[in-house]
């Protein structure tokens, strides 16, 4: 875990964010559509990228009749995929707010600023031309952007939160897919970091 | 432990619950970028989203589906506002709670008949249409562009609205044929995903709703529409439990004051307006058939433009 000895200021910023901004950083509101369950194993299958990241800023725009925000993420810990610690990449979601016009996309991922996150990333599908070139989309929209926050313990993990979709079992299953939110909610970030690096090297030899 | 303590700590526990279950609904907020925690699901600090009239609009994407023709998707969709329309509010829509007869909430979602534009869009300067419309083919945009998470997504709401007032000015459903399963049968019949269930809940989304805080019920047929889960094969999303009525009569009190006009925003848009504010009115036609249009300036370039560019806009037509 060099990373998380090396990262520091995601400590520093997820107990500030616990001592100082409880009030305002916890609260939010519960966006949603509709979309099929995907496990921590889905997630990792369909993701390029893999970090725990902090969002620095973000710009919203029209593209089309749709307002877009493009995120600015600082990764903390690289757990999968051709990023590094340190570096940036910029994450593409729908909705947002461009002078007095705000969008909401339900299911959306929220990427609120300053907050840290376990992100699941992948590439835009080839053909999106308005989008901003290298940008990448959260894997299951809101499935694929897990908060962390550090607790009274001072241990930082994965937050409990009710995911900001509607979640309906994939039709035909055998048996219902544990959503990943579920699975890693309260996990220690550390573990949580372990098992997916684990489940990524298992995706690579498939 | 001494009994006058205990008597404090179940009065205290209780209260909780209380409060709990008082707040178990939520409402969507001007908000951006916040995540629902389970500490705090509801938003609290920014300005909740509401429709300003009594009457709103929707329209269907003429196409429908090939799975879900028109008639059948219009039917259903009346069916799902009208759910949220036909509630008996309490006396008390916060804490929920009081005899549930004080009314109906001050809302209701008329069908304006179907409109050609298949794009999910909010325009600024022309017309614009609330519109339900089937991805039949491909989870893409209406100009072709893929989505991301095509096959795992059975329906989206994109709500638009005022910043600073909460207002809504739009709201679009797409709804993802192409990739699921999706039925209209009544139990017992073939009941996959059920579009009833679907709309219903897409539509407390519609009218500035957000999910439910409150647990699943161990009687599963009392779950919320408003909660954060569906079951397949099940159709008891259709029927709204107290926490959905609680949740709408608080947004739009029977008491309510305001206007029943359904004209979306700017105008009914018949065809696609082109989106983006800076550009609507270069780009297409708001084509504007019932209530107010745009004065000045913007009348004249849309009147221009619907005269002289139907064929521009044709182009976003489904063929």
């Amino acid at each position: 875990m060099a990373p998380l000895r090396r990262s520091f200021p995601l400590v520093a910023t997820l107990f500030a964010s616990a001592v100082l901004g409880s009030a305002a950083l916890l609260s939010a509101p519960a966006h949603a559509s509709t979309a099929i369950a995907l496990s921590v194993e889905d997630l990792v299958d369909r993701s390029e990228v893999l970090v725990v990241g902090v969002p620095k800023s973000r710009v919203s725009r029209w593209e089309g009749g749709r307002i877009v925000t493009y995120t600015t993420v600082a990764i903390d810990t690289a757990i999968g995929g051709a990023k590094k610690p340190g570096e940036t990449l910029v994450v593409r979601t729908l909705g947002g707010q461009v002078d007095g016009i705000g969008q909401i996309t339900h299911g959306e991922a929220q990427l609120p600023i300053d907050r840290p996150m376990v992100l699941f990333l992948r590439a835009l599908p080839a053909g999106n031309a308005k989008a901003m070139v290298g940008s990448l989309t959260v894997t299951g929209m809101a499935q694929g952007a897990l908060p962390v926050e550090v607790g009274t313990d001072k241990v930082a993990r994965i937050t409990p939160h009710p995911v900001d979709l509607a979640l309906v079992p994939k039709a035909g299953a055998a048996t219902p897919v544990k959503p990943a939110a579920e699975t890693l909610a309260g996990k220690a970030l550390p573990v949580a970091v372990t098992e997916l690096r684990t489940l990524w090297a298992a995706r690579a030899k498939k | 432990m001494r009994r006058s303590e205990l008597v404090l700590l179940a009065s205290f526990t209780l209260g909780l619950l209380t409060t709990r279950d008082a707040f178990a609904w939520c409402r969507t907020t001007t908000t951006q970028g916040f995540v629902p925690t389970s500490e705090k699901p509801c938003d609290d600090t920014g300005i909740p989203l509401y429709w300003s009239t009594r009457c709103v609009g929707f329209s269907v994407q003429r196409d429908a589906s090939r799975w879900i023709d028109l008639a059948t998707t219009r039917s259903v969709a009346q069916k799902s506002f009208d759910a949220w329309k036909n509630s008996s509010c309490p006396a008390d829509p916060v804490s929920c709670t009081g005899s549930f007869d004080q009314g109906h909430p001050s809302i209701e979602v008329k069908d304006l008949g179907p409109v050609s534009c298949d794009c999910v869009e909010y325009n600024g300067k022309v017309g614009n249409a609330n519109t339900i419309v089937f991805r039949d083919l491909a989870w893409t945009e209406c100009d072709g562009t893929p989505k991301s998470d095509a096959d795992t997504t059975l329906a989206l709401t994109t709500v638009t609205f005022n910043t600073e007032t909460g207002e809504i000015y739009d709201a679009d459903m797409e709804v993802n044929t192409a990739n699921n399963p999706i039925t209209t049968d009544d139990p017992p019949g073939r009941v996959l995903y059920d579009f009833q269930s679907i709309l219903t809940h897409e539509a407390g989304h519609f009218l500035g709703l957000a999910h439910t805080n409150l647990p699943q019920p161990t009687d599963k047929t009392k779950t919320p529409t408003m909660y954060a889960r569906y079951e397949q094969r099940e159709v008891y999303m259709r029927d709204l439990s107290n926490d959905d009525v609680c949740a709408i009569c608080a947004a739009y009190p029977p008491n309510r004051s305001a206007p029943c006009d359904t004209t979306p925003r700017r105008g009914l848009a018949l065809e696609c307006g082109g989106g983006d504010p800076e550009t609507t009115t270069k780009s297409g036609c708001g084509c504007m058939v019932l209530g107010q249009k745009p004065s000045g300036l913007d009348a004249v370039i849309v009147g221009a433009t619907c005269l002289l560019g139907l064929g521009v806009v044709a182009r976003r037509r489904r063929r």
